[in-house]
């Protein structure tokens, strides 16, 4: 009964009637709304000078032209740097799910001593900046006798994302019933199977958590491409963007540079949109509570 | 005591197809990262094989180079005839220290210095003279007077930084293939060059710091 | 089957189900953890006992100098205070907004997705750039903040948080909350969208306003779901650097000098590799210390369903 009622909720979704109350919140929200978006107006508005123009960046949208963006897109070499920030942002985190869940699995159901350590040991993680450690992971990676390529800053990714995916993941799994694993425990599943059937399909939520905040930080990540990759075919995208900064011989650079930012942000904004659906069916299929 | 995990019907009908099919349907993720893993596994084993020799590796940091970064290289590898199919040079010109508004941009190159040098792997760099000073402090540069094959270099003794009694840099407009590139052309200050203490290459940087002391052919 | 789960398995603690064979599965997790951070970790430890500038491979045991060095200079308190008030801020403000507009996304009214994705759109930009525009957001006389107070008559020119170093440190807060809060943002979505519906209907039904319907039926049942944004917040506030370095370097003065901000001072403009490793030993016990406590509390606080 229940069940029908909710399909029925999702095929046709009933909006809230527009009461003086429910009115409110809609100016509130489209307030907020412009106030936050409000600063990156001024990013899209420099992106559409043409380079030279050098009038302060407030003056909004003073001119449209598209010889920044032509310019950004020229020297960037935006079709190389965006396969590369694709696969490399992908694979990651790829490998980060399976490996964050997996390592999420046992910290989240056994109640050992021993987890409840490797809990806080991956945390632990978390409060260790990048910078600090960098020249000793240069030289790990350089003594295991891994090659500077395209992908090398790929091991970082997953090695810094772990942190936060495993306490996210093992979070949520605490919050899991046990009584399904326990039934597919009865139903004759090997520990592989229930991992894999069971409870993989129920962390969706935090999966789908888990990739949007990763894959954003992954993909606008310059430290560590810049550190390991020499040429200038492997770059990805933020590294090509930041070619353009702090020249203080042609500070014209900074409307190049807004382009470039947008070219970078807009495959982004792109996956977003075309995921918040899956978003929201995603949770709402995933949500089985109670 | 295993219940079984599939009716008996379907158990009778367990070929190929149907295994893949259970495989996809249960593990794809799993296969997948399975499958990314191996591949860059083998990638860096493949590119690890394949690496060209890096014949030398500058960085010249502030120069703000006129040229692109494969011109040099190239234009190195010509001169000091080393085949570009099993040698590479590897001269970075983007990074900067005081160059920029962001020091986020600084930090970055300023890592990337550091985890050169701590990997043995940075032969010669170029970068202002304040600066230049600064390293010095800390044991940077060696000390080019007492490398073999130097006297070409030391000809010229206003071209030369000295401290504390040893060469460690040579200016940059001294250079004059430097000067042809459009490195550190800042009037405010001068750019030197100088010779990684703990570089494994130094023959290959004095002949890289020769070749920049060459005249340009055009 | 009755007469194997009276088998207690050797290793203590463990059942039938979760048996210990599931710790394989943290293999290839604890394996790259281990290699590529927990050891550079180490070796950063062992750099703090030693006088290593950063680039010379030539240095010697110092012992526990650098630590006394740290803590009599005074640095240390300046970047905590400045670190704690940064992080309290940003966590309190990044949370309630989050919260607030997940809610206010969590009910039925159109263009949600329009709504999310302009709350969300300051997340996916580079650190460099938001900076950048801030300080034009904030500077004094022609920026957008002052003009929009000349226009509505009150003195844009006296308006300078960057410069002023009793304001600069919350100035840079806000530009963290204004990118941040969108991550918050979609965490606690994804918490409320697991809140049963019958549960609010038959807190309705019963009579709570709206305000009990938060707090008292909503707040409870995400409270995981707090503990990890809290959690997250209090750790990247306390690891506050991109903002500081960006935007003010470190001041007006000292004021917006976090924790990160002076390891990094110290080991890359002062060269003095060593005492920054020091630093960061002794920033890294502040944190794992504040870190855990609030864990601690905040589970307890959890409601188990």
């Amino acid at each position: 009964m229940a069940l029908g009622k909710k399909k029925e909720e999702r095929v046709k979704p009933s909006y809230m009637k527009l009461t003086p109350k429910t009115v409110l919140l809609y100016v509130a929200i489209i307030l907020f709304c412009v106030i936050v978006i409000s600063p990156l107006v001024i990013v899209f508005s420099s992106s559409l000078r043409t380079p030279g123009n050098q009038t302060s960046p407030l003056a909004l949208f003073i001119e449209f032209s598209g010889a920044s963006y032509a310019k950004a897109f020229n020297s960037m070499n935006y079709p190389m740097e965006l396969i590369n920030s694709f696969v490399t942002t992908a694979g990651s985190v790829l490998c980060i799910v399976i490996f964050a869940t997996m390592a999420a699995y046992p910290i989240g159901r056994i109640k050992t001593k021993l987890a409840r350590f490797l809990y806080f040991f991956f945390i632990s993680g978390l409060i260790i900046p990048s910078q600090m450690v960098i020249v000793p992971i240069a030289q790990t990676l350089n003594r295991l006798g891994i090659p500077n390529t395209r992908f090398t800053p790929m091991i970082m990714f997953i090695t810094c994302s772990l942190p936060f995916s495993v306490f996210l993941f093992s979070g949520f799994m605490k919050g899991l019933p046990v009584e399904i694993e326990e039934a597919a425990y009865i139903d004759g599943a090997s520990l592989g199977k229930r991992f894999t059937t069971v409870v993989f399909p129920l962390l969706q939520p935090a999966i789908i958590s888990c990739v949007i905040t990763q894959g954003l930080w992954i993909w606008n990540d310059y430290f560590y491409p810049m550190v390991f990759i020499s040429k200038k075919a492997q770059y990805s995208l933020p590294v090509g963007m930041l070619q353009f900064l702090g020249d203080k011989e042609n500070p014209a650079q900074w409307n190049v540079l807004f382009a470039a930012c947008v070219l970078c942000a807009l495959p982004l904004i792109v996956v977003f949109l075309a995921l918040q659906k899956q978003f929201v069916n995603g949770i709402a299929a995933g949500a089985v509570k109670g | 005591m295993r219940a079984a995990a599939f009716p008996v019907s379907i158990m009778k009908k367990i070929n190929w197809k149907n295994e893949l099919a259970y495989l996809w349907i249960n593990y794809k993720w799993f296969l997948l990262a399975g499958l990314m893993v191996s591949a860059a596994v083998v990638y860096f084993l493949l590119a690890a094989l394949t690496q060209k020799e890096t014949a030398i590796s500058v960085m010249l940091i502030d120069c703000h180079a006129a040229v692109s970064q494969e011109t040099m290289d190239r234009d190195y590898l010509e001169a000091a005839e080393l085949d570009p199919k099993s040698f590479q040079a590897e001269i970075l010109t983007g990074l900067m220290f005081s160059g920029t508004d962001s020091g986020t941009y600084t930090m970055t190159s300023l890592s990337r210095f550091m985890s050169d040098i701590g990997n043995e792997s940075l032969d010669v760099a170029g970068m202002r003279e304040e600066d230049f000073l600064k390293y010095a402090g800390s044991g940077t540069w060696a000390d080019l007077a007492a490398l073999p094959g130097s006297e070409n270099l030391l000809k010229a003794p206003d071209s030369l930084l000295m401290k504390d009694g040893k060469t460690i840099g040579i200016y940059a407009d001294a250079l004059p293939m430097l000067r042809h590139y459009g490195c550190y052309e800042d009037p405010d200050t001068r750019g030197v060059l100088g010779v990684i203490y703990n570089s494994r290459r130094k023959d290959e940087a004095l002949r890289y710091l020769d070749f920049l002391s060459s005249m340009p052919d055009s | 089957m009755a007469q194997q789960t009276r088998k207690k398995r050797k290793g203590g603690n463990s059942s039938l189900i979760f048996s210990n064979k599931m710790y394989v599965f943290l293999i290839p997790a604890l394996a790259m953890f281990l290699v590529f951070w927990i050891y550079p970790v180490l070796q950063l430890f062992y750099y703090s006992i030693t006088n290593f500038n950063g680039i010379n491979y030539n240095f010697d045991f110092v012992g526990l100098k650098n630590y006394q060095k740290v803590l009599s200079n005074g640095t240390l308190t300046n970047s905590l205070k400045n670190t704690m008030i940064y992080a309290v801020f940003t966590v309190t403000l990044s949370n309630i907004l989050g919260m607030a507009v997940a809610m206010a996304l969590n009910t039925k009214i159109r263009l949600k997705g329009l709504f999310r994705t302009c709350a969300y759109f300051p997340a996916l930009f580079s650190a460099i750039v938001v900076g950048f525009i801030w300080s034009y957001v904030y500077m004094p006389g022609s920026g957008m903040i002052a003009n929009l107070l000349s226009n509505i008559g009150m003195n844009g020119a006296a308006f300078n948080p960057l410069g002023n170093f009793r304001t600069a440190l919350y100035a840079i807060a806000i530009v963290e909350v204004w990118k941040g809060f969108g991550t918050t943002m979609i965490i606690y979505l994804a918490g409320l969208q697991t809140v049963d519906e019958s549960i609010l209907e038959a807190g309705q039904i019963d009579g709570c306003t709206e305000w009990q319907l938060i707090s008292k039926i909503k707040l409870p049942l995400i409270s995981s779901t707090v503990t990890i944004n809290v959690i997250l917040s209090v750790i990247a506030g306390l690891k506050a650097f991109d903002y500081s370095f960006i935007m003010t370097n470190g001041g007006p003065g000292k004021s917006t000098k976090t924790l990160m901000f002076q390891v990094y001072e110290t080991a890359f403009t002062d060269l003095k590799m060593g005492r920054a490793s020091a630093f960061s030993v002794m920033a890294f016990a502040f944190i794992i210390v504040i870190t855990v406590l609030m864990l601690l509390y905040l589970n307890k606080r959890e409601v188990e369903l």
